[in-house]
């Protein structure tokens, strides 16, 4: 061959092979373009996926927290400590879930399976209502959206924010969007139509009382959105395939939770868990050890507990001054399933075991939610954790019907009796109760009216906080009921009556010494130095007295919302900050 | 350019007054003496038979310069009956008349080939030799002609005898004659830029050479894209360096042994692990997104840290646009093209070399080991914190732990660990003083490496095959770490037909790298916390310690446990297959055309095995720890099929003084990019790791992706008589990284050269200004380092922990914003540069300025309101202009020094750059982003006025300036030590508000921020010295920074010490002398608290803490020898030289730490990271045979 036939030749291949017209268009390999997707029921089902991890809570959100009027802790929340501050970013005005939730909504259309683009239109607009609802109870009024906001998008981006009622409907349309296109068919870990009444049933049950109790904001329609609380939830207890879970009354109520697998029965909805899979949480470890704050449950909720027979523990003379061992006799079932009391042994273990000092705070150590001793290290707790449950559903019904003023004993024997039936505990009686309001729980909260249904709310709400408590219900509550002076209250333990050692269970053994200087002889187990491991609300006697230190506050003229980041009203001139954070 | 031309003109005139003689005519003086004035004031040198001109006599006594130097000669030569041959300027030879004419016409004589090593630097053509005495007696002439390699005539090629200094030189057709005292011995022939030749004679009178190009010749012929370029026509900026330069270093890799060779390219390593690969810039700050330069080859881009640094001709550096135009969207942070050897001689030769050293960390590693001090620290900052005691440890234990204070090792009457009962159960408690630093890690840690290369040619054929093998070990001191490179090269050319040339270049690379545990050493906060000296790591029944039982805290996280049962593990491999072929067509003298193409198979594979680990802290009951609980292997495949085709075409050539060179081709790459993971629980074996024996739990997960390029590029040379220079080039350059439509760009650049020492107003200052030449150039670039579907919404697929049906939730993602525009960063840089040569090139100066504009960087647009709901869309939306300079001196000389060649070199390196931001969308020109006029590295943060001496100044201070803001931590504190009190940082006030906080974070009201320092490095320099005489060499190098501002992140707990956490491992040993107390009022840290470095994390960021990086580290110090020929050659060695040599002996820094290296503190500013073992002892051998 000759040299420029071959260099033609070669010059020639390499032309065509260069000229190839697509050698510079290389589509993504792995990834999917959003051109082609969102066209069958899978593709819309693993699209929505992505929702439950986001808006669903972690077990830190579900079970640890409750510092504000429930739990005492070595650190405390801010929100009680009056220090919030407004931040310059961040705060909770995040919108990403919002955009992934809205990018469905406005593609969903590329389905040519309508069922199945309603039934995940249904569960985008679940997650969009518990969003806005969040987004609400965090800050009042805020912007609404309905699809996805484009980079240049001026109007949008830097509009003022919407009036709460126009938001709320918004949240009430999604909602019952909601209800009417999701399955039937109960679901431990999908949302369904179920699940969707629980929702609507919780949001307008606090849309409905913060209307109703914050005249401030001059909200109209409160009567509305109870009657839609209770509507969702009578249609749950008439429809809905849940019931409460029973057992043995002294049991029922701690199996519920310290299972390992959600009981479909009663929960509605659970964050679920898995050994195997790596995917566990803390909370036996975060219950019984020293390393993460100690928790312990205040005297207030221990006080709230009533006794076995119905009556109220607080109307008992000196209830205020009773040690451990006496408080703890002939209560609620739901008080030695909630926490230690004399007697309590581990979950499949016989050795009886008092409340230990070096793990809660305040004496009265957490039981609920805790499983066997072998899940009490880093990771190892996989008990499943409620999310949506049957019982509050009736709770919501029993409150709803009594702030419209429409209880009757009917009602509460179908929804309060259910709950209390599991463990024993006679009902509410409709009549008791208003004509005696219980002076103790009027003196907590003082914002309920007195109106002729003003006993039973304030049972209601005992209720309530006893049977919910440790499932992260109780800061929503006080916000709604405007009771926040609660959290300005020092929060005490266990009282006791002078230093030395108490035997806690009566089984005629030290099992703690409360001492000044030197550690004295007395031979027992627990140690507890005065002004070191433990302080005492009069000094040498009292309540136990946990974060001495600490100052509580609450400001009546801002803290019943958050402030919004500095730097997004920068960015958003028409933005305005929440009352009182200016 | 006139101003220039006309300062040049008046320094030139100065010059030349200084040089005039005065004018005087007198009578005859000896011809010889005629001669040497005229080398005097002309600068011109000669060569001849210094007996030719013995008793002769010149007619002119007094030289001037007021005729011209030929005039001269004639006046003086011809009436001797000499005559003179122009070789070239200011250089000729002198012969007889007689002699002349009676030249016989050329044979064509046999030539012996055997060309000697690369020792090209004779040249014969030195004033001295004109006062030599020849020693020969009979006389004979010999001529001939020599060519180079296409039959070109040479010219100034300069002959002599023997190696001795009487010789000649050719003319400008080559021609020579040469007056030799026999027919006997050796002609050598030299010129810069040929490899030497020596010519047996053999008899003839009558010689015919051809020289071949030497590939070593790198001061002359600087490697440029797609070619070469003679040094002195280069217009663009280019540095270059020879391999040689980076011989007999215990370096690892190419990296570390460019690292401060090269001004402005700027290398910096992060990990120390064994096969760490360094980081290379050019020029400072490229965009604020980063990128690299691009580094090719031997014409194709490959990683740099690969390539066996003894295999390496050259490394040319191509900083400015005009330089990397050729190479366009890739170009614009600069282009490293690395030339690998080819084979040098005809001879076939077997070089090995090999090397042992011993590298030991270049930082402290003394720490406190007293159990009863630490403890005694730790429980006092956590207590004045948390108002907790960290150790747990009750008065009696610190009693058992101080009895046992001074035991450095354990006493067997006071053992370091004990059981006692607890708590009603007995429990191992310790009382230990333990190292665990020297526990874990090694001090010195050995490496090695062996290189074999076998080169040889024939006239057709060239072929060199080199291997290599380096050893690293790591800093493991229990089951050692260790990575392992080797290298494979081979490397032929063939001249298959007279037109046609052929290569083929294949390397292969294989690196692998085997730890013991399961998180490496590079994640090892475990180890950076909870590991008191107090404590263990073994009990005394052989269980591994975890628990204390008396505080809530892990020993050491269990990572020593983990290290210690040594089930667990991993490796990290990589194989690098590459070949190139190609082809080079010369149609004629003038035009050839090459084709090449590439394929390049690159693999990494990873596995890491974790077991489940035992502890004890109950005599008898062992538990698994709970962070090392899962039993699986986990393995990482990956590779990359890259495919790179080159087509260009040559065409030079002269039309008079003219002459012109211009390319062009095209470039196409394709690279293809796939892996896959497979992680499964619970394997059948503790000690096998495959997949096959693993039961449990499975995960996989794959990914794959795909970028393409096409350019069309082209350079024109211009130049006249090598004077005026002119290049233009330039390249319009596709990807596959923008939408169709806006990925093409054209990228032009311009550049010019004057040489204006070849000037003719020049010539009175050439001997001392031997060249000087102006270079300026301007180009614009682009920059297509994004990620391969930037412009493309897509949607990928995750698993969340959310749990359905027991499994974990399958989702796809949610798609990025995107914006419509996206397109090229482009960067446009203007150079102005300088290259002078003094002293017959003794002096070396190169100069340059440069300013880089980087535009349209990608960047996150505009900052939205959140409601926007995902990070903002990368647009084409900011500027970073960038300007800097850089400066080589170099001197290099040689001398006789008792009777033996004494030669000896000295050369500095300096370099700097500053940024700004010009254009960023911050309106409100917040601090957190970058806004515009933002000094690049710039660092706000408070100012501390030292610290309060007694509580009443600090108790005043805080009445009228209150700091809580800044102490968030301290206003935590239990009882009395929340107050602010004396030992505390006194925060300053700056805009006098009563209130030291961050104001709104902006611009305008940025509270008491101030501008504190940069973070930017300034003032590389290096410092390159060496000498040899008679067989010995030495070498030393010096490098360092001249200001650079760091600040130490929080969690740096080798700078902070408890101040970080209550808890940290590792406390240097002269802790104590530098804590502030009321005793030791000048101590450098405050009061001690534990989390001061962590109150308000980023934003405390303050001028008291801030460090200042600068140093000055002798990198390297060689000393060799070559040993005498004599006794190597019996042997059939032909050369073999022994060295030691030293890496980082000696450092000197700002930094205010023993214990943090200058070089890796950037790296980690929290500081876990593998430390830098790089001081380095070693000694190698070379031998050739």
């Amino acid at each position: 061959m000759k040299k420029t036939n071959l260099l033609y030749f070669v010059l020639l291949v390499l032309t065509i092979q260069s000229c190839k017209k697509d050698f510079l268009d290389r589509q993504p390999l792995s990834n999917l373009a959003p051109t082609t997707y969102f066209t069958n029921s899978n593709e819309l089902m693993l699209y929505t996926n992505s929702l439950y991890d986001a808006m669903v809570p972690s077990a830190q959100s579900l079970a640890y927290g409750e510092f504000d009027d429930n739990v005492a802790s070595t650190g405390t929340s801010n929100e009680v400590q009056g220090n919030r501050t407004v931040p310059t970013s961040g705060g909770g005005w995040d919108w990403g879930t919002l955009r992934t939730i809205n990018y469905y909504l406005d593609n969903s259309y590329k389905s040519e399976d309508v069922a199945a683009r309603k039934k995940y239109d249904g569960v985008a607009k679940f997650f969009r209502a518990w969003f806005y609802f969040s987004k609400v109870q965090r800050f009042g009024d805020v912007p609404w959206y309905s699809h996805v906001i484009e980079a240049d998008d001026e109007a949008n981006l830097t509009k003022a924010r919407d009036p709460r009622v126009l938001v709320m409907d918004s949240v009430l349309a999604d909602i019952d969007y909601a209800i009417a296109n999701l399955d039937a068919k109960a679901s431990i870990d999908k949302v369904t139509k179920w699940t969707a009444l629980a929702l609507k049933s919780r949001i307008c049950l606090f849309e409905g009382t913060w209307r109703k109790y914050h005249t401030e904001f001059n909200l109209p329609g409160y009567d509305k959105f109870l009657t839609e609380a209770v509507s969702a939830s009578q249609l749950l207890m008439e429809q809905g395939p849940y019931k409460i879970y029973t057992s043995t009354p002294s049991k029922a109520y701690l199996e519920l939770f310290a299972s390992h697998t959600a009981i479909a029965s009663e929960i509605i909805l659970a964050r679920t868990f898995n050994t195997a899979l790596n995917i566990t949480h803390d909370l036996n470890r975060y219950t019984n050890s020293a390393s993460f704050g100690q928790p312990g449950v205040l005297k207030t909720v221990v006080n709230s507990y009533l006794m076995k027979d119905g009556t109220r523990f607080t109307d008992i003379p000196g209830y205020d001054t009773m040690q451990f061992y006496q408080e703890t006799q002939n209560r609620d079932p739901r008080l030695s399933q909630t926490i230690r009391t004399p007697g309590y042994t581990r979950i499949g273990d016989t050795k009886k075991l008092v409340p230990d000092f070096a793990a809660t705070l305040t004496g009265y150590q957490y039981i609920k939610s805790v499983s066997e001793a072998a899940y009490d290290g880093i990771g190892l707790s996989n008990s499943d954790l409620p999310v949506f449950r049957y019982a509050e559903a009736l709770l919501n019904f029993a409150e709803a019907k009594a702030e419209l003023g429409t209880l009757t004993q009917a009602d509460l024997d179908k929804s309060i009796k259910l709950i209390r039936d599991r463990v024993g505990m006679p009902n509410i009686s409709l009549a008791t109760a208003n004509a005696n309001p219980d002076p103790y729980l009027a003196s907590k909260y003082t914002n309920v009216s007195s109106g002729a249904n003003k006993g039973v709310i304030l049972e209601i709400r005992r209720e309530r906080r006893i049977e919910l408590i440790r499932e992260n219900f109780r800061y929503n509550d006080i916000m709604r009921w405007k009771e926040g002076h609660l959290f300005s209250l020092p929060f005490l333990g266990m009282y006791f009556p002078a230093l030395g050692g108490y035997d806690l269970d009566k089984d005629g053994v030290v099992d703690v010494v409360i001492y000044e200087g030197t550690k004295p002889s007395v031979v027992g187990p627990q140690y507890l130095k005065l002004g070191t491991n433990i302080f005492l609300s009069n000094g040498k006697s009292g309540y136990v007295l946990t974060n001495p230190t600490l100052t509580k506050k609450f400001d009546e003229n801002k803290d019943y919302l958050y402030p919004l980041p500095v730097q997004q009203l920068l960015l958003n001139p028409k933005l305005k900050q929440n009352p009182g954070w200016q | 350019m006139i101003a220039a031309h006309l300062k040049g003109m008046i320094i030139f005139l100065t010059l030349l007054f200084c040089c005039n003689n005065t004018f005087s005519q007198a009578k005859a003086i000896p011809l010889r003496d005629a001669l040497k004035q005229v080398t005097k004031v002309y600068g011109t040198q000669f060569v001849f038979d210094p007996e030719l001109i013995d008793g002769k006599k010149s007619a002119i006594a007094v030289i001037n310069n007021s005729k011209s130097v030929e005039d001269v000669l004639k006046e003086i030569l011809y009436p001797n009956d000499l005559v003179f041959l122009y070789i070239k300027s200011n250089y000729y030879s002198i012969v007889s008349k007689a002699r002349m004419s009676s030249a016989i016409s050329a044979n064509s004589p046999a030539i012996d080939q055997s060309a000697t090593t690369a020792d090209n630097s004779v040249n014969a053509a030195t004033g001295n030799s004109i006062f030599n005495k020849s020693t020969g007696s009979s006389q004979a002439v010999i001529t001939g002609r020599v060519t180079d390699e296409k039959n070109n005539p040479l010219s100034g090629v300069s002959i002599s005898v023997d190696g001795k200094n009487s010789g000649s030189s050719t003319t400008e057709d080559g021609r020579f004659s040469l007056v030799v005292p026999s027919l006997k011995g050796t002609l050598v022939f030299s010129y810069v830029g040929y490899t030497r030749q020596d010519v047996v004679i053999n008899g003839r009178t009558s010689l015919d050479v051809q020289l071949q190009p030497s590939t070593t010749a790198l001061n002359e012929v600087v490697v440029v894209g797609y070619g070469t370029q003679k040094k002195v026509n280069l217009t663009g900026a280019v540095s270059q360096i020879s391999g040689k330069q980076l011989e007999d270093r215990p370096v690892q890799n190419m990296t570390k042994a460019l690292q401060g060779q090269i001004p402005n390219v700027n290398i910096t390593f992060g990990s120390g692990k064994p096969g760490a690969e360094g980081t290379i810039n050019i020029r400072g700050t490229t965009s604020i997104n980063g990128g690299s330069p691009l580094v090719l080859i031997d014409g194709v881009p490959g990683n740099i840290d690969r390539i066996n640094p003894q295999d390496v001709e050259s490394v040319s550096v191509l900083k400015d646009a005009s330089a990397s135009a050729i190479y366009g969207a890739r170009g614009s942070f600069g282009v490293v093209l690395v030339t690998t050897k080819r084979a040098r001689s005809g001879k076939a030769s077997i070089n090995y070399s090999n090397n042992f050293g011993r590298g030991t960390q270049t930082t402290s590693t003394n720490f406190m080991t007293k159990g009863y001090e630490i403890g005694r620290i730790m429980d006092t900052a956590d207590l004045r914190t948390l108002g907790v005691n960290y150790m747990g440890y009750t008065e009696q234990d610190y009693a058992e732990l101080y009895k046992r204070i001074n035991d450095k090792t354990e006493d067997p009457s006071r053992p370091w660990v004990v059981t006692q009962n607890r708590n009603g159960k007995d429990q191992f408690v310790y009382y230990g003083n333990f190292d665990w630093w020297h526990y874990l890690y090694n001090t010195w840690q050995p490496n090695s490496q062996h290189n074999l290369s076998v080169s040889g040619a024939t006239d057709k054929v060239s072929y060199l095959l080199s291997g290599g093998y380096r050893d690293q070990v790591g800093i493991w001191k229990i089951n050692n770490d260790d990575n392992k490179i080797y290298n494979f090269r081979s490397k032929i050319d063939a001249k298959v037909l007279p037109w046609l040339q052929i290569t083929s270049n294949t390397q292969f690379f294989n690196s692998a790298y085997k730890f013991t545990g399961a998180n490496g050493f590079d994640r090892t906060y475990g180890f950076e916390e909870h590991l008191m000296p107090a404590y263990s790591p073994i009990n005394p029944d052989g269980t591994f310690s975890y628990l204390t039982g008396l505080n809530n805290y892990k020993i050491g996280s269990g990572e020593h446990a983990d290290i210690l049962y040594g089930k667990s593990g991993g490796t990290e491999k990589t194989n690098d297959f590459r070949t190139t072929i190609a082809g080079t067509v010369s149609l004629n003298k003038q035009i050839s055309f090459t084709g090449n193409y590439s394929f390049n198979y690159v693999t990494g594979a990873n596995a890491t095995r974790k077991v489940k680990v035992p502890y004890s802290l109950y005599p008898g009951v062992t538990a698994i720890i709970p962070t090392f609980n899962t039993d699986q292997l986990s393995e990482y495949n990956e590779t990359t099929n890259y495919e790179v085709v080159n087509v260009f075409g040559n065409y030079e050539n002269n039309f008079g003084s003219h002459h012109v060179k211009f390319l062009a081709g095209l470039n196409q790459e394709h690279s293809l990019f796939k892996s896959v993971t497979a992680t499964r629980d619970d394997l059948l074996s503790l000690n096998l790791n495959d997949l096959n024996l693993a039961t449990g739990v499975m995960n996989e997960s794959g990914g794959a992706s795909e970028w393409a390029l096409q350019g069309y590029f082209y350079r024109l040379n211009y130049d006249y008589k090598s004077k005026y220079l002119l290049e233009v080039s330039g390249r319009y350059d596709g990807t596959s990284r923008f939408k169709t439509g806006q990925n093409f760009g054209f990228f032009p650049s311009f550049s010019a050269g004057w040489r204006i020492s070849e000037e003719a107003f020049f010539d009175p200052i050439k001997r001392y200004v031997n060249n000087f030449k102006f270079r300026a150039s301007y180009g614009a670039l682009g920059n297509q380092q994004v990620s391969n579907y930037s412009y493309l919404a897509t949607m990928g697929t995750a698993q969340s922990s959310y749990l359905t049906n027991a499994q974990r939730t399958l989702y796809v993602t949610t798609p990025a914003a995107i914006s419509p525009t996206l397109t090229w960063e482009k960067v446009t840089s203007t150079n102005f540069g300088i290259d002078a040569d003094f002293l017959k090139s003794r002096l070396s100066v190169v100069l340059d300025i440069y300013n880089r504009k980087t535009t349209g960087m990608l960047i996150k647009g505009r900052t939205l309101p959140s409601v926007f709901g995902t990070i903002e869309p990368k647009e084409n939306a900011a500027d970073l202009a960038t300007k800097g300079f850089e400066l080589t001196l170099g001197w290099r000389d040689n001398f006789k020094l008792a009777g033996k060649a004494f030669s000896y070199n000295f050369g500095v390196i300096l370099s700097d750059y500053t940024s700004v931001i010009t254009r960023f969308d911050n309106p409100n020109n917040l601090l957190s982003d970058y806004y515009v006029g933002k000094p690049f590295g710039v660092m706000w943060g408070y100012r501390v006025g030292g610290l309060f001496q007694t509580d009443e100044e600090a108790q005043n201070y805080a009445k009228v300036v209150n700091q809580d803001y800044v102490n968030s931590r301290r206003v935590q504190s239990p009882g009395v030590w929340k107050n602010l009190q004396a030992g505390d940082m006194k925060f300053l006030d700056l805009n006098g508000d009563g209130v030291v906080n961050v104001g709104q974070n902006t611009l305008a009201d940025h509270g008491d921020l101030a501008e504190i320092g940069n973070t930017t490095p300034r003032y590389f320099f290096g410092i390159n010295t060496g000498a040899e005489w008679g067989g010995f060499s030495i070498s030393a190098f010096i490098q360092g920074i001249g200001k650079r501002n760091w600040y130490p992140n929080n969690e740096n707990s080798t700078f902070y010490g408890p101040y970080s956490r209550p808890y940290v491992s590792f406390i240097p040993e002269n802790f104590k002398d530098l804590v502030w107390s009321p005793t030791n009022p000048n101590g450098y840290y405050p009061l001690l608290r534990a989390y001061i470095a962590d109150d308000r994390g980023q934003t405390q960021t303050n001028d008291y803490f801030m460090q200042d990086l600068a140093y000055i580290r002798l990198k390297n110090l060689t000393i060799g020898y070559n040993l005498p020929e004599k006794l190597i050659s019996k042997a059939a060695i032909s050369r073999c030289r022994i060295y030691v040599s030293g890496e980082n002996l000696l450092t000197r820094t700002k930094l205010r730490s023993d214990y943090i290296d200058p070089e890796q503190a950037t790296a980690a500013t929290n500081g876990k990271i593998y430390p830098f073992s790089s001081k380095m002892y070693s000694f190698g051998l070379d031998i050739t045979f």
